[in-house]
């Protein structure tokens, strides 16, 4: 049958259609199943553990109206830190997820949060370093500021009520500060 | 009867072309011209995340650039043609210069257009299991328990119905999409993702490129 329908005038229409449908499909793809793997990082705990003590005095109170959050209690498979006394903030609001957490401050006209995770991504070779990532990041709405400590990760996020204006969001200086005071909770440099 | 079958065939094969002649995807990396130099990278990095806005059709394509953008042709930004698929991915246009990941450019996120030209309708939804780190004035992140943070930017926040620290769950609602920002834009959510990850023997927190696995996630959810 397919010998026939190659002679017919239909089948120059079909392979005219698949011609010009293979030119004119560009770069259009299919859905691709490639992933890139996420693997949990070693936590240093004696590098945590070290620096929890060594600013266990000056964040004693911050540390115990942290601890005395029930939510403190869950499982946090990586250091916890927060921000310390000379921030000037309030406790914050915490959750943990295990091998992440978050806390969270409400300031007057911003909004800060510290992101903790253990996890990282493995880049495919398809990914391209183009220039030295910094710690600083204007975001719009805000800006962020990452480091790495004790093999985890942690971003802090700011977001201002006037986002173009405020220096808070504008400036590294201020994110820079907040991050020089983050400190290890103590009895939170553990595995549990 | 043999003819009427050649026919039919003739018909599903050229249905087909035609199918793959307007495909609903653009691939990933290819930016409208002159709009910046994307990522090529089909890589899906988040594979179990759901798609952020809860139902379809949905059209991820540039505010900016687009009809009636700030960088656009001139037009209504309710304009059919951006209501329209090939999605067309935009992360890293030239909104900005600085993000690691991009060859020039660097918008950090996707922008996507719910079904209709309307605000404070259609709901973004939660992407991940996680938890809200951050409620600002426009956006909202979720964090996932790997980690990721997951941010929608432009929601109608008096629609908000998620607070700081509150756990959710894959395609719980979060707000409206809206164009809320300090000038008028576009109606658009701007979805971005960012996650540590290790180029190279380093580790760095960088936003990712989405399209891919919002690629993947719009055809589960279809």
């Amino acid at each position: 049958m397919l010998k026939e329908f190659v002679k017919t005038p239909l089948a120059g229409v079909v392979v005219g259609a698949l011609v010009c449908g293979f030119l004119t499909a560009g770069p259009s793809l299919a859905v691709s199943n490639g992933t890139a793997p996420v693997v949990e990082n070693n936590i240093d705990w004696s590098a945590a553990e070290a620096s929890a003590a060594a600013t266990a005095e000056r964040e004693q109170t911050a540390s115990e109206a942290f601890l005395a959050l029930t939510s403190s209690t869950d499982a946090t498979a990586l250091p916890v830190m927060l921000f310390g006394v000379e921030a000037g903030l309030s406790i914050p609001a915490f959750v943990s997820q295990g091998s992440a957490y978050a806390a969270f401050y409400a300031e007057d006209g911003i909004q800060l949060s510290i992101s903790g995770s253990k996890a990282v991504v493995q880049a495919p070779d398809s990914l391209t370093l183009y220039r030295e990532p910094t710690a600083f990041e204007n975001i719009g709405d805000g800006a962020d500021y990452s480091l790495q400590r004790f093999g985890a990760s942690y971003t802090l996020r700011i977001t201002c009520h006037q986002p173009t204006e405020d220096t808070r969001c504008t400036q590294p200086d201020y994110l820079t500060e907040l991050a020089g005071t983050l400190f290890v909770v103590e009895g939170q440099a553990n595995e549990k | 009867m043999r003819n009427k079958v050649l026919t039919a065939l003739a018909m599903v094969l050229v249905g087909t072309v035609t199918a793959q002649a307007e495909p609903r995807f653009e691939a990933p990396g290819y930016l409208l011209e002159n709009s910046g130099e994307g990522v090529k990278s089909p890589v899906v990095f988040f594979p179990e995340m759901r798609f952020p806005i809860e139902s379809g059709p949905v059209y991820a394509n540039s505010h900016a650039f687009s009809v009636g953008g700030a960088k656009g042709p001139e037009g209504d930004s309710c304009d059919a043609s951006n209501y329209s698929f090939p999605w067309r991915d935009n992360f890293c246009e030239l909104r900005r210069s600085d993000q690691p990941l991009c060859g020039a450019g660097g918008h950090t996120g996707q922008d996507l257009r719910p079904a209709t030209c309307e605000k404070s309708v259609h709901w973004a939804v939660a992407a991940t299991d996680g938890v809200i780190a951050h409620v600002g004035r426009f956006a909202v992140t979720v964090q996932s328990s790997d980690g990721a943070l997951h941010r929608y930017v432009h929601l109608d926040m008096d629609s908000v119905v998620v607070a700081p620290m509150d756990r959710v769950t894959k395609g719980d609602r979060i707000g409206t999409v809206s164009n809320s920002w300090l000038s008028e834009i576009p109606i658009h959510l701007h979805y971005d993702i960012k996650q540590p990850v290790q180029i190279g023997g380093q580790v760095h927190t960088l936003f990712l490129p989405p399209y891919s696995s919002l690629m993947a996630a719009y055809e589960k959810m279809n």
